[in-house]
């Protein structure tokens, strides 16, 4: 999967989804923004969406998560809405592209910790299931990394 | 004991693009390119790396921001 985003010259990019995976990705991003809205903040798949500010202090830990969690987990609902919402444009702008990569990191960060994702891969049993999301994971990286291309003007890095 | 600054570490996970996080260390801590390439090749090949320092409140800030981009961050007081 590749060539979904095509950069143009008027600082943006053209939206070169097909509608089918449109769909997919708008209905994940607004499901999830709806769990995470429903979700209390000590959901064990939070792991990765607010993780631990110390590994050696855990009342620092506690408390940070107790004065940042709230803001960080709503900057999380809002850019997985953004993204539900702006996916079905022809163009996106690099300034609301700029917007996309964390909503789509929150996104494979996600499914990276229902799957238990480690260097080779999922160490969750591979069922059907499993590799359905294991691709849609790559699907999202491949969209990120064209992402990233198009807001640093498509240098490398 | 209160004086010497509080570091920001930044972990080496096996989720987040090496690409993804040099443009978060562009974006949020304000390296040039380079800077933040090197930086995301020593998290990654050495597991965790120094990304910034300063005061608690500083530290703290960066960490926050770190965090609403994905990345895992954690504030260490210099000992």
């Amino acid at each position: 999967v590749s060539g979904q985003l095509l950069e143009t010259l008027d600082g943006g990019a053209r939206i070169l989804i097909p509608e089918a995976e449109r769909e997919v990705i708008a209905e994940f991003a607004a499901d999830l923004a709806r769990w995470l809205q429903n979700a209390g903040s000590r959901e064990p798949f939070f792991y990765r969406l607010l993780p631990p500010a110390s590994l050696t202090d855990p009342a620092l830990a506690e408390s940070f998560r107790e004065l940042t969690g709230d803001e960080i987990l709503t900057g999380h609902i809002e850019g997985l809405r953004r993204v539900a919402a702006e996916i079905e444009a022809d163009f996106v702008p690099v300034s609301r592209l700029e917007g996309w990569l964390p909503a789509i990191n929150v996104m494979r960060l996600f499914l990276a910790t229902v799957l238990d994702l480690d260097e080779k891969g999922p160490t969750v049993t591979r069922t059907k299931e499993a590799e359905t999301l294991y691709s849609f994971f790559g699907y999202l990286s491949v969209l990120q990394e064209e992402a990233l291309a198009v807001v640093s003007g498509g240098q490398d890095g | 004991v209160g004086v010497l600054p509080w570091s920001v570490v930044v972990w080496n996970d096996p989720v987040n693009l090496v690409n993804y996080v040099a443009w978060v260390f562009e974006r949020v801590l304000g390296y040039d390119r380079p800077a933040a390439r090197a930086l995301t090749l020593r998290v990654h090949e050495d597991g965790k790396a120094v990304v910034a320092w300063g005061s608690r409140e500083k530290a703290e800030s960066d960490v926050k921001r770190l965090h609403a981009y994905g990345i895992w961050a954690t504030l260490e007081r210099m000992r």
